[in-house]
């Protein structure tokens, strides 16, 4: 019967009252799962699964032909090969439904599944004794079905949004008690040449900042990179097209399937590096060869970061003066963003946090160049530093005495003479 | 309905989900490549209009 025809009224609504379990037999089956409910899950799973190709196919196209010819509509070729990816996509997944609603109809009768999956068919629902009986509410069934279906996708969102937040939280924890700690508070005093009172305002400041500050994850990539595009926060070639994992501009801002993300421009950028004539910048090539490891988590860190200084992180020139000396320039365009003091000053808290962490020198401890430079490059060369540790190590300059003046002389630095630099 | 039956259809519900998975996989690696060359096609035709502006 054809969905929408009108049913004759003395036909009786039998499909989910006809197998329901008994109590002793839910007791029996307790332990196992519901089968129409575990193949509803499973289809939902499969419908995003095929939501995904369909949609990152379309948008990604959309998004690079809009790159290089904003005013052209997508090539025919293109939109036709994309197009039957979908179709690829919606045979693959609508196959194996059909197979997981007959599994789970030759268990169930009458659960929902069973019942939907009857109607979809065009067939009708068959009782145990063999009897035909065509008796379901469709719209009814259709109606809790689709119910149903957002409840899981909103949960699964959720779920999510609540990893990500749960993480960010955890790191704002962290980073609060690490710049409230006497070891911090001495290093400041340092830095504001013997100022307690001093120091102590500054210190009081930033950890304020991390308290305060707006931190973000309800946003999915896609959602976030065209809100990012809108706003034109970063649009700097290839990497937009790649991946943009996170901004701190007022607030920070970090997609909550970055992870995802991450792992699909992995596949992206070593299919494009077996294409002739793509020219792929080192740095994307380390993502691709795992050399960064990016994460949810260290991304969150490094943006949560950029928080504790503020956005219009003021630093002195003492500061700009040592880190700009030590930067080496590749000479291309990462140096407008990596040769930002306020990007370098990021990366040397994350080798600040992970010298201690691993036992090569603490915070509040004077660095020796014979001692810790060494210590630092074997742990590097052992791959136990993270992205931001291993960004700061392979664009400062190779040198023991530099090393040791930007970990002795810079804490985070601020100073009411100083210079404004807006963080990339 | 017994135990067994259950966990059959389970298990048969749990295999055809996995296969179908995977092989939304492999198209998804397939439809990156396909956007791989897409932009590699975008960047020639973007260093030959430069070329083209130099001369």
């Amino acid at each position: 019967m054809p969905i929408g025809e009108k049913f004759p009224d003395n036909i009786e609504n039998t499909a989910n009252i006809e197998t329901l379990p008994s109590e002793k037999e839910s007791r029996k089956i307790e332990s196992l799962p519901d089968v129409p409910e575990f193949a509803e899950e499973k289809i939902s799973d499969l419908d995003d699964g095929k939501n995904e190709i369909e949609n990152s196919g379309k948008t990604e196209a959309e998004r690079i032909q809009e790159m290089y010819q904003p005013n052209a509509s997508l090539s025919e070729k293109y939109r036709k090969l994309i197009g039957e990816f979908a179709a690829r996509s919606r045979e693959i997944a609508d196959r194996a439904k059909t197979g997981i609603k007959e599994a789970a109809k030759g268990v169930v009768i009458g659960g929902m599944l069973a019942a939907t999956a009857g109607i979809a068919e065009g067939n009708v629902l068959e009782k145990p004794s063999g009897k035909k009986q065509e008796g379901v509410k469709i719209e009814e069934i259709n109606t809790n079905i689709a119910v149903e279906k957002s409840k899981v996708k909103i949960e699964e969102v959720e779920k999510r949004e609540n990893h990500a937040s749960e993480i960010a939280e955890k790191i704002r924890q962290e980073l609060i008690e690490h710049y409230s700690s006497k070891e911090y508070l001495d290093r400041l005093i340092v830095e504001f040449g013997g100022k307690e009172e001093r120091a102590k305002e500054v210190q009081l400041e930033r950890v304020e900042n991390l308290k305060t500050v707006e931190i973000d994850t309800s946003l999915s990539y896609a959602e976030f990179a065209d809100k990012i595009k809108s706003e034109k926060t970063n649009a700097d070639g290839i990497k937009d097209i790649f991946l943009i994992t996170g901004v701190y501009n007022e607030k920070v801002r970090v997609p909550y399937d970055i992870d995802k993300k991450i792992k699909e421009a992995k596949i992206l950028i070593n299919q494009l590096k077996t294409i002739k004539g793509v020219k792929i910048t080192d740095e994307i090539k380390k993502i691709a060869e795992n050399e960064l490891d990016m994460s949810l988590e260290s991304i969150l860190r490094h943006e949560i970061t950029h928080a504790v200084t503020g956005e219009y992180g003021e630093m002195s020139n003492s500061s700009i003066e040592i880190l700009k000396r030590s930067y080496m320039r590749s000479g291309n365009k990462a140096d407008k963003y990596f040769g930002n003091p306020l990007e370098l000053l990021e990366r040397k808290k994350a080798m600040d946090r992970e010298m201690e962490k691993l036992g090569i020198k603490k915070y509040s401890e004077e660095f020796i160049p014979e001692k810790h430079y060494h210590e630092v490059m074997d742990a590097y060369r052992q791959g136990l530093f993270s992205k931001d540790a291993k960004e700061f190590i392979s664009i400062i300059e190779q040198d023991p005495n530099v090393y040791k003046k930007i970990f002795d002389e810079i804490a985070d630095n601020k100073n009411i003479d100083s210079e404004s630099i807006k963080p990339a | 309905m017994d135990d067994q039956s259950q966990k059959e259809a389970i298990q048969k519900i749990e295999e055809i989900h996995q296969k179908c998975k995977e092989d939304l996989l492999k198209l998804q690696e397939e439809q990156n490549a396909v956007i791989g060359e897409f932009i590699a096609e975008c960047e020639k035709n973007k260093m030959e209009e430069l070329r083209n502006k130099l001369e």
